[in-house]
């Protein structure tokens, strides 16, 4: 880093105000908030500093994954009444689509969708008896992100902003790569009360899976002189329209403009992909179809990692009122999915462990909900809920583990059930936070991630 | 647990009703949405001198019930601005200042709002408002990127009925059902057919090899719009089993699909696209087309004529004898035959040439018709295509089915003019209040229902229920008129409060403002960002209408926008918004967006600071504003005024002063000093 681009806001008043001593700038110092994004310390010894999530958005199938379930190619084509969706109908099960086997010292069944991933089932923590709220992707989305199917909440990344700050004063806490612009598009990385300097910073293009994921407009074309001069004057004159009290949309904008300037200065280099060897690139399968998208979030998360952003989301969606991987018909197209992601996955993980980061960082891998193992259509297959698999790997959770399952059918988890809310406290606690002590006082009480519930899962804590 | 069954029972599946639970249709319309609009009595307040109108009153009743009073009243400059980007999205000019600053007169705010009513930047931003809701995209989306080179024709429609105030009911009839309108001169056959656009201007996969699934995938989109839109229903939920939440079985989707399966909305080809009606003929043109037909005739008749001659002649004995001509009955003159037949080559070649004249290729205009045979649908089981259920009549909601509304009796036609007139109806307690609900939070900043699009068990309640039926009568009683709701509301003591200070107690008893003690500050949205921008820059290109795209356009994803017209004409990409609006929150134009996202994101900042496009904007301002002036203290003012819309404050213009001089008041600072103000609190933010 240059020191020279290194400017604090105090800083830069105390430098401006030796020009003109008329004004009142200590008024406006006093005003002025230190860095709200500030490293704030954890309220435990934290497992976690940051966390790596990666979307795949619209379901993926745990039947056809990593929780085969020999029953369906028993009852392939057969009718049974599993209540789905309140309905007294039998629906006709449909069998797993792909092969599983056997990975690891662990024993983890992984089907061939995943055959890259599958040499890292070591590493991993699955999470086979996973449950949710919500059966639309729109409501399942939002609960996915912020805890709620409606109302309007914080989101987990501006939860952790909230709660820890950024790792390094220069970069957002939170960043999220071309997220999904439907199903509560926007919602799904938002601040919502909490002040608006939490929100995720987009990356990339809302809704487009294959936007390079950049930041636009970080360079200034004025000389150095000039843009110090004009931030300056922007800033005070700011100060000066916010007056003593300024709303926390006014001191939102301010701060955000703040961060805007610390990371044009000193974040040039946020992501640059470039600046990678053709060997890493190769790892995560940049510049080759069908990785190459996917390759590229990737390895931006794992430079955003190093960077000090707590919580890096990464999205695997688009701008379809079908997400991607919602295959209510066409199961099979899992597999070019799959293809998508599978590579750069594998050499995520790869290269977070060969760089000693998968200790303390956590990388979740999950969607808003599973399918069901019945069909939809000829070929197709429901949202579901009930039961589902997400994983975890590294940030203090046990590797080569697997907790919880569904039953028979892989229809509902049975054991070791962890509800979306569970698996929200507990990744606030591998990161230092008590998720029932973590707070906002908003409209006269405590607002919380986990609303009233949650449970962290300690059987998964290493 | 897992209950297993025989195989064979699926036999019996297509045959039963899909039913979760019974929905009570009855109880359902206890829910107060569903409720008639009803009269309520004006409240009775403490402080009668506050009020200006009834609209006051309700708020001040409520303000007064929670021991809160209202923030006092907004400045005459902070008012003109909020007022002028609340009706037209751009900034006041310094003329304009003067003159509303220089009027004393109690009707100076009215004269002010009425200018402001009746001008085209009207029309343009409250066009955008509703576009925003019926999303209008000018690319076919769904998974594709196809272009749309027709769309223009509807936005041009919406906002020429903005510019003419049509009745709200009556837009929304033109839109389901256009085309089975009567009309009374070419112009409005002509709205009324494109109206009828925004039935396919929806994201469709029109790519979809499965016809069947396109079809019901379209008419899905077309209830779930329209249910949001105008009735703030989510009825797209009920199309795979009865609504979760709300009081809309299966039966009640599929009596609207029946409706639209009815309607011509696709045309099916391998790669399918939405469906157009030809552009219909003018008078001048249609008299053009019959004088030429006759022109044909004619000849025709001449022809004949010549070829008997000709054959007459041809004849033995014809030379010596005058025969009658059976056409004519003339005697047949004796004429030279080669003569004849250069005449009858000539007069051939001339009909040919006509019969071969190609009119000129006429516009399509995106749109819906009706089918040859309308025809009721089947209930598909858990929304799969081909999983039929019981056939359903067409037909609406039954919740929203009361005595006194139109008829819900649809024989032989597709049943989308009677759809139309029952939601137009005033007798639809949701209709009204959903847009007298839309207007007001567009001028408010929130409505007084929070979920605009959803006014269902799952949506917010409203705030203030008795002033949203007071409003949605008024706007009924205007004759559906948005320019007199907006007016009503804006002449309102309670919308020109001040946006800061306020009552001290209004932060802890209602933070969220709810009870609206004072006015909400406002951030600006993306349109009103760009076009104040290109408008104080001089650069606004103030051509209105006309097609988004250009003749040669191919695809989105590298189409670089150079247009300087209003952002309203700006094309509206599905999948790759242009980077302003998608960095100030543009609405998805994928679906419905009755509110869109406000945030604030050092993505934001960036773009303000160091984008291209507000730096050649500023270089330009800049020009304007200060280039030329020698007193320094004065273009700083005209400056603030020109941008923020008033005068600077003393520590303003000192700080200005310091930083124009500390860099020899160079074009760059000056260009800064632009950017600055396009980037500031007072810009960003109406107060």
């Amino acid at each position: 880093m240059n020191p020279r681009f290194n400017f604090s806001r105090r800083h830069l008043l105390q430098s401006a105000a030796c020009g003109f001593g008329h004004l009142a700038l200590s008024g406006i110092l006093n005003a002025a908030p230190e860095n709200v994004l500030a490293p704030k310390p954890p309220q435990h010894p934290a497992r976690a500093k940051r966390v790596i999530f990666l979307f795949m958005q619209g379901g993926p199938s745990q039947v056809d994954t990593f929780d085969p379930k020999p029953e369906l190619s028993k009852w392939d084509g057969k009718k049974v009444d599993f209540n789905h969706r309140g309905s007294t109908q039998s629906q006709k099960v449909l069998k797993h689509m792909w092969e599983f086997q056997h990975h690891g010292q662990c024993g983890q069944p992984v089907s061939s969708l995943f055959p890259n991933i599958a040499k890292h089932v070591d590493d991993i923590c699955f999470l086979q008896g996973m449950h949710t709220e919500g059966v639309s992707h729109g409501p399942a989305t939002l609960f996915l992100h912020t805890g709620a199917t409606s109302l309007v909440r914080p989101s987990v990344g501006a939860w952790i902003s909230y709660g820890l700050g950024s790792g390094n004063e220069n970069v957002p806490a939170f960043v999220t790569i071309n997220p999904p612009a439907n199903q509560g598009g926007p919602r799904n990385y938002n601040n919502a009360f909490l002040p608006p300097i939490h929100q995720g910073t987009v990356l990339g293009q809302p809704g487009d899976r294959n936007a390079l994921p950049k930041l636009a407009n970080l360079k200034s074309p004025l000389s150095t002189e000039a843009s110090v001069n004009e931030y300056n004057f922007l800033n005070q004159l700011n100060r000066i329209q916010a007056g003593p009290r300024p709303d926390a949309a006014v001191e939102g904008t301010i701060n955000s403009l703040e961060l805007a300037w610390r990371m044009q200065n000193n974040a040039a280099e946020l992501v640059n992909l470039d600046r990678e060897s053709q060997d890493m690139r190769d790892l995560y399968g940049v510049d080759e179809k069908p990785t190459n998208s996917f390759g590229r979030q990737c390895l931006a998360a794992r430079q955003l990692a190093e960077s000090g952003v707590r919580y890096i989301q990464i999205n695997h969606c688009d701008n379809d009122a079908a997400p991607v991987w919602d295959q209510h018909s066409n199961m099979p197209k899992h597999q070019e999915l799959a293809l998508e992601v599978d590579k750069p996955i594998a050499g995520l993980l790869a290269d977070l462990k060969q760089r000693g980061l998968l200790d303390d960082t956590l990388v979740w891998w999950g969607a808003e909900f599973g399918r069901t193992p019945f069909s939809q259509g000829e070929d197709g297959r429901d949202h579901n809920p009930k039961g589902f698999t997400s994983w975890l790997a590294g940030g203090g959770v046990k590797s080569g583990f697997s907790y919880g399952g569904t039953d028979e059918f892989g229809f509902k988890a049975v054991d070791g059930q962890v509800h979306m809310h569970d698996l929200h406290a507990t990744i606030l606690h591998l990161l230092g936070m008590d998720h029932e002590r973590l707070t906002f006082r908003h409209s006269g009480r405590d607002f919380r991630l986990t609303d009233v519930h949650g449970r962290v899962v300690s059987e998964i804590l290493a | 647990m897992i209950r297993l069954v025989l195989a064979n029972i699926a036999l019996f599946a297509t045959t039963t009703p899909m039913v979760m639970a019974d929905i009570d249709i009855e109880e359902g319309r206890q829910f107060w949405s569903f409720q008639p609009l009803a009269k309520h009595p004006i409240p009775v307040v403490e402080d009668e001198t506050w009020p200006r109108s009834n609209i006051d009153r309700f708020l001040l009743a409520q303000l007064e019930a929670s021991n809160l009073s209202p923030a006092p009243d907004a400045t005459r400059e902070t008012l003109l601005r909020r007022i002028t980007f609340a009706l037209t999205g751009l900034p006041p000019t310094i003329a304009e200042q003067d003159a509303f600053l220089a009027d004393k007169s109690a009707r100076a705010i009215e004269s002010a709002i009425d200018n402001l009513l009746n001008s085209d930047a009207f029309a343009e931003r409250w066009a955008r408002h509703w576009l925003d809701i019926v999303r209008y995209a000018d690319t076919s989306g769904g998974s594709g990127a196809h272009p749309m080179p027709d769309a223009w024709r509807f936005r041009d429609y919406v906002i020429d009925s903005f510019r003419q105030d049509k009745p709200l009911n009556q837009l929304i009839r033109e839109h389901i059902a256009g085309d089975l309108l009567p009309f009374s001169s070419y112009e409005q056959q002509i709205a009324q057919l494109t109206a009828t656009g925004f039935l396919v201007l929806g994201p469709h996969n029109y790519g979809d090899q499965d016809k069947e699934l396109l079809a019901l995938d379209i008419v899905d989109e077309q209830i779930d719009t329209l249910g949001k839109a105008f009735l703030g229903m989510t009825i797209g939920c009920a199309r795979c089993h009865d609504h979760e939440f709300d009081p809309i079985p299966a039966e009640d989707y599929y009596a609207l699909a029946g409706i639209f399966l009815s309607t011509k909305s696709v045309a099916d080809a391998g790669f399918s696209k939405w469906f157009t009606h030809s552009y219909p003929l003018s008078a001048e043109e249609e008299s053009e087309q019959a004088s030429e037909k006759a022109r044909v005739a004619a000849l025709e008749a001449e022809i004949a004529d010549l070829k008997m001659r000709i054959k007459i002649q041809s004849e033995p004995n014809s030379a010596s004898e005058a025969k009658a001509n059976p056409n004519t009955g003339n005697a047949v003159e004796k004429s030279d035959p080669e003569k004849l037949r250069a005449e009858l080559k000539m007069k051939e070649d001339l009909r040919k040439a006509l019969q071969e004249k190609k009119p000129p290729a006429r516009p399509s205009i995106m749109g819906a018709a009706e089918i040859d045979q309308p025809k009721d649908t089947q209930v598909r089981l858990r929304g799969l295509p081909r999983e039929m259920g019981k056939t359903v009549q067409r037909g609406f909601l039954q919740v929203v089915t009361s005595p006194g509304m139109p008829s819900t009796k649809i024989d032989k036609s597709s049943g989308r003019l009677e759809l139309a007139n029952w939601i137009a109806s005033d007798k639809n307690p949701l209709t009204a209040r959903v847009l007298a609900n839309r207007i007001w939070q567009h001028l408010f900043g929130q409505g007084i229902v929070r979920s605009p699009d959803n006014f269902g068990t799952t949506g917010n309640s409203p705030t203030h229920p008795e002033l949203l039926d007071h409003l949605a009568l008024l706007l009924i009683q205007n004759g559906w008129s948005t320019k007199k709701l907006v007016r009503e509301i804006v002449l309102s003591r309670a919308w020109q409060m001040a946006s800061a200070g306020g009552d001290p107690n209004g932060a802890k008893l209602d933070p969220e403002n709810e009870l609206l003690w004072r006015a909400n500050k406002r951030r600006i949205d993306a349109e009103s960002l760009r076009d104040s921008i290109l408008t104080l820059s001089g650069s606004l290109n103030t051509e209105r209408g006309g097609p988004s795209l250009p003749p040669d356009f191919k695809t989105e994803f590298d189409f670089e926008i150079t247009s300087l017209k209003r952002s309203i004409y700006i094309p509206a990409f599905r999948n790759r918004p242009e980077e302003i609006f998608s960095n100030f929150d543009f609405a998805n134009p994928n679906f419905v967006v009755g509110k869109r996202f406000e945030s604030t994101l050092p993505t934001q900042s960036l773009y303000l600071m160091n984008s291209p496009f507000i730096h050649q904007q500023s270089n330009l301002a800049e020009k304007q504003l200060l280039e030329k002036s020698a007193d320094a203290k004065g273009a700083v003012l005209r400056t603030y005024r020109h941008i923020l819309g008033r005068a600077p404050k003393d520590e303003e213009m000192s700080l200005t002063l310091h930083f124009l001089k500390s860099a020899d008041f160079s074009s760059e600072a000056r260009a800064g000093l632009v950017r600055s103000l396009f980037s500031c609190v007072d810009f960003q933010y109406i107060h």
